[in-house]
């Protein structure tokens, strides 16, 4: 390269682009033969080299456009999908009975779909801005409870948001609602909670009705046993806490409401509960847990009573007014009423121990003769369970029929004959030893066991009869005294399973004898009459029991088909000390004999009485002083041997 | 301090020099092509010359000394200090790895008190550049104010081998490092790359140490190659015009540049020059060549000496720029010293590895793509 061409290539040299003068001064530093060719190699790579960066340029622009393109058909295909997944949202939402709701915790929106405008009443063109105005339409008493249900979850202390409230919407229904939510959450940060809501309205009010009817006595529309125990429960937990007041339970159960039902039909028996509801209703403060548990048993829980004299004073309140008549569709009855009552004041009983204690009182005050009030105390509890205990092994034994018959001779005095026996039913418990008939007779009586033990006595009579009559022939044979009591005759069934029994031994019925109380016949003078009368026409022979003590007129007597009158033994034992005992004694002895009617004198003890029943013309005689009762075999050795009781001996010491 | 720079050329060694720091020289520094550096008459020359210094340097992808890039050369540096000293370490990569090469290099310059900055030059091609880095941050501390820069030799566009020299002549495997001691010395740093990332962000789903395996489940070369184009052809050299910014989770102060070293057709694998932690996440790069000579000027100006004596600039360039910007190189290293001002002497060359602190962190890091630029100077006023 000529020095001049350099030279020429180098005067405007300031203007040029750097690489051009750093390639000048390159062929200027190094000036060679062959520097144009390296001049121009040096441009030709500058070229290269800017086409090489302009490809780059143009490839990264045509990668990234693909790729914004991809990015593009992706955000295309998201979008479409997000519509149809909008559209099915809005017509899920639009086609279901729920409601939703979505709240913008970040612009603290609020959206609600249409069904949720709907179901609250509220305009849809006028939506609520925020979860506050929602709010705001729940009833004061469920607000707190909602706020804290949304507050958990936000804190993440709950799985997801779901309650039940009441709300009350602009026209003044209240309607109950039910919503479901769960919040979006961007690690710890909450954006938004959306969910349902559901009128539950209608359910509510068949819930209510289930728990009516699964807590509730049809009936009485009071409560059940079920309500009862919660009730109760629910009582002893709040007795654990410091200052709780105490409180009472009453077991009230109606005296012979089986009767009511019986005589009057079901119906009366009805009115009767619906009329004990009533009254417990009235007596009780709403506070106060009435509840029917079955039958005609009632339980009342006095709440925070203070103490038990309060206690006592509405239970006596409350009997006093199940103690008198009340009309009931048009016919007069008669409601009697036991209570029985026990405080509620130790944490540690658990419900069924205490209702098994006002049970207890309750029975308590029905042996004590019925409508009255009986409280609960620990003695009485023990002795309760002995009564109790005493009834379970006597439903035992009567089943299995092991109770045994004792006889007791029943002495001709004039001649000191033994012509016939009065039997007399003996339990020898296997534990207990001897119990006596005061004790369990009226335990039977109360749990509706005499009319079977009088079945099994009569049956046990009449097969000694047997035994006697085919031993000794019927003119030998002694005859048996059986007791009737007042159920046997009154019962329909146990009077049926008598006639029975007598019908199948009918051809021994000259040598039984059925003796009645004399309170026996004053219970229902009428139909007593004429049930004696087809006793007395079957053959069997009558006595009139404990004569003297009842309120029957003597002038009534001739009227009942008896043969015989056993006096009671409190004239026997008074008479020889009472004057008139004495005269009494001797009238109606004089009486029988007017009447053709036998006397027998109970409970002699002693020679004197003896002497001086003889004396006043006296038939027969019965009596520790002649004999204890004795069982089977020692009556059968009597009446074999042909014993006698020495009364010629006796007799002249009394004249 | 002072001065004095120049080329050593086959045949005329150092002819034409006017040299005259002799015995007063603590430390030549030199980079040169691999050639040159194999005959050993450049090292006699330089040792001849600089009798008392250690003589220090290594293989280059292309050196740079006084606005001029240039190849195939050999340029050097001799600094004599009034105040400072300097003592140099060594260390063989064939026994130890990289980190313990670290550690021990830097707990022997340690052990002289007032270090104020270590210059590291390694191997190039075997070497573990992030785990080296790592080894002398654990033996300096964390919050050590020591100043650490450097970079990993280079072949040139050849990558076979890579050689490193101190006090004797140049070897393979080698890791040097020089320090430099006293109170009065003063070190600035730069470092900037210029590249942008574009595209979407892709996961690293399967890697190993400084092997890429799969990005977003798929064989990491095939996506790559669909990003390289018809320069894919050109692989792997066509690789390192083509980087991946790697980061944690978002781009931000954790972020690296990643240079693909070498690919693997059967594997679908990618070998980089720094590690590429699996679960990080990958963005392809493209560098403009004005954006790359921009960053030049920005790590300089970060690097100016606010002196006005005596300075020396050590450029370490990526190689990878150069082979993208071909002829257009020149224009980084006019940019970058175009800020350092009159007093300024600089010298540098064309990495496999750039060592710097990190712009925001100021942690050392090994770099990829970058210009970084350490300037040295002692405050003596």
């Amino acid at each position: 390269m000529t020095k001049r061409l350099i030279d020429e290539l180098f005067e405007n040299e300031q203007s040029y682009h750097l690489l051009l003068r750093k390639q000048l001064e390159r062929v200027r530093n190094h000036p060679q033969d062959d520097s144009l060719s390296f001049l121009l190699s040096q441009i030709n790579q500058a070229y290269e080299d800017n086409d090489r960066e302009r490809r780059m340029i143009e490839r990264t622009m045509s990668v990234m456009t693909s790729e914004l393109n991809e990015v593009y058909d992706n955000l295309l295909q998201q979008k479409k999908t997000l519509e149809e997944s909008q559209e099915r949202y809005y017509l899920v939402a639009e086609a279901s009975q729920d409601g939703l709701w979505d709240w913008d915790l970040v612009h603290n929106n609020f959206y609600g779909s249409y069904r949720f405008y709907e179901m609250l009443a509220l305009p849809i063109n006028k939506p609520l801005k925020n979860l506050d105005e929602w709010f705001a339409l729940i009833v004061p008493e469920d607000q707190e409870q909602v706020r804290k249900e949304f507050d958990m979850h936000l804190a993440g202390k709950s799985p997801r948001i779901y309650c039940q409230f009441k709300i009350r919407n602009p026209q003044g229904q209240e309607r109950y609602m039910e919503i479901h939510g769960l919040a979006a959450r961007d690690g710890h940060i909450i954006h938004r909670i959306a969910g349902s809501q559901t009128d539950i309205t209608e359910r509510k009010k068949q819930e209510d009705a289930l728990y009516r009817s699964a807590f509730h006595d049809e009936l009485t529309g009071l409560g059940n046993r079920v309500l009862f125990f919660e009730r109760l429960s629910l009582c002893l937990a709040r007795e654990t806490r410091l200052g709780a007041k105490r409180s009472a339970l009453l077991f009230i159960d109606l005296d012979r409401f089986k009767y009511i039902n019986d005589s009057m039909g079901h119906e009366v028996g009805d009115g009767v509960l619906k009329l004990v509801a009533e009254i417990l209703r009235n007596q009780t403060r709403p506070d106060d847990t009435i509840a029917r548990l079955g039958g005609d048993e009632f339980t009342v829980i006095l709440e925070s009573v203070e103490n038990l004299e309060i206690a006592i004073a509405t239970a006596e309140r409350i009997l006093s007014q199940l103690n008198r008549s009340y009309e009931i569709m048009g016919k007069e009855v008669f409601i009697s009423s036991s209570i029985g009552l026990t405080m509620v004041d130790n944490p540690n009983m658990d419900p069924e121990t205490i209702l098994r204690n006002a049970d207890l009182a309750m029975y308590e005050a029905k042996t004590a003769g019925k409508s009255r009030l009986a409280i609960f105390d620990k003695k009485q509890h023990e002795r309760l369970l002995w009564r109790m205990q005493s009834e379970s092994d006597l439903r035992k034994v009567v089943a299995s029929s092991e109770l045994e018959v004792f006889y007791q001779p029943i002495v001709n005095l004039h001649n000191g004959e033994v012509r016939s026996f009065e039997a007399l039913v003996r339990w020898f418990h296997p534990k207990r030893g001897y119990i006596s008939p005061a004790v369990f007779i009226p335990i039977a009586e109360e749990v509706g066991l005499i009319g079977r033990i009088g079945q099994v006595v009569l049956e046990k009579v009449c097969k000694q009869i047997i035994t006697w009559e085919d031993d000794l022939g019927s003119g030998r044979c002694p005859s048996i005294a059986v007791n009737l009591s007042v159920r046997q005759l009154m019962d329909d069934e146990h009077y049926k399973n008598i006639l029975k029994i007598i019908s199948s031994y009918s051809r021994i019925a000259s040598h039984l004898k059925l003796e009645v109380t004399e309170s026996v016949i004053m219970t229902d003078p009428e139909l007593i009459i004429k049930r004696l009368h087809e006793i007395y026409d079957m053959g069997i022979r009558l006595s009139i029991d404990d004569f003297g003590t009842g309120y029957s007129s003597l002038s009534y007597l001739h009227t009942y088909p008896f043969n015989t009158i056993k006096i009671d033994r409190t004239f026997i034992s008074s008479m020889m000390v009472d004057q008139k005992s004495e005269r009494l004694v001797g009238s109606i002895i004089s009486l029988a004999k007017d009447l053709n009617l036998s006397t027998i004198a109970e409970g002699i003890e002693t020679l004197d009485q003896m002497n001086l029943l003889i004396k006043q013309g006296c038939d027969f005689g019965q009596g520790f002083f002649f004999s204890h009762p004795m069982n089977a075999a020692d009556a059968t050795s009597i009446v074999y041997n042909d014993e006698h009781f020495n009364i010629g001996t006796i007799f002249p010491q009394v004249a | 301090m002072e001065i004095e720079q120049g080329f050593w050329k086959p045949g005329q060694g150092l002819a034409g020099h006017n040299l005259n720091l002799h015995d007063r020289s603590q430390i030549v520094i030199y980079f040169g092509d691999k050639v040159n550096l194999q005959d050993h008459t450049f090292y006699d020359d330089l040792k001849s010359t600089y009798p008392k210094a250690h003589i220090v340097g290594c293989t280059t992808g292309g050196e740079i000394l006084r606005s001029e890039v240039c190849e195939e050369g050999l340029v050097f540096t001799a600094l004599a200090f009034e105040k400072s000293t300097v003592r140099v370490a060594k260390l063989g990569l064939s026994n130890l790895k990289s980190h313990e090469v670290g550690t021990n290099i830097a707990t022997e310059l340690n052990n002289t008190p007032h270090l104020a900055s270590i210059f590291i030059l390694s191997e190039g091609l075997n070497v573990n550049g992030s785990e080296l880095v790592r080894g002398i941050m654990d033996a300096l501390g964390t919050d050590s104010k020591v100043v650490v820069t450097g970079g990993l030799a280079g072949d040139g566009d050849r990558f076979e081998n890579t050689l490193v020299g101190c006090d004797g002549y140049p070897e393979k495997d080698q890791v040097v490092a020089v320090g430099f001691y006293g109170a009065h010395l003063r070190v600035k740093t730069g470092s900037e790359g210029g590249w942008k990332s574009f595209g979407p962000s892709r996961l690293i789903t399967k890697s190993k140490g400084n092997v890429l395996y799969e990005i977003d489940d798929q064989p990491a070369l095939k996506v790559y190659k669909r990003y390289l184009g018809e320069e894919a052809e050109k692989l792997p050299g066509s690789a390192l015009c083509y980087p991946l910014l790697v980061f944690p989770k978002e781009e931000g102060k954790d972020s690296v540049i990643r240079t693909i070293l070498s690919v693997n057709e059967d594997e679908h694998s990618m070998t980089f020059a720094g590690e590429i932690p699996q679960g990080w996440t990958a963005t392809f790069m493209w560098g403009k060549f004005d954006d790359l000579i921009d960053s030049a000027g920005v790590s300089a100006q970060n690097a100016a000496p606010n002196y006005g004596g005596p300075s020396l600039s050590l450029l370490v360039s990526c190689i990878g720029r150069k082979l993208l910007m071909g002829q257009h190189i020149i224009g980084e290293v006019e940019n970058a010293v175009s800020v350092l001002g009159e007093n300024n002497y600089h010298m540098g060359f064309y990495s496999y590895g750039e060592i710097a602190p990190h712009r925001d962190t100021k942690q050392p890091l090994l770099h990829n793509q970058t210009m970084t630029v350490t300037t040295l100077w002692e405050d003596v006023a």
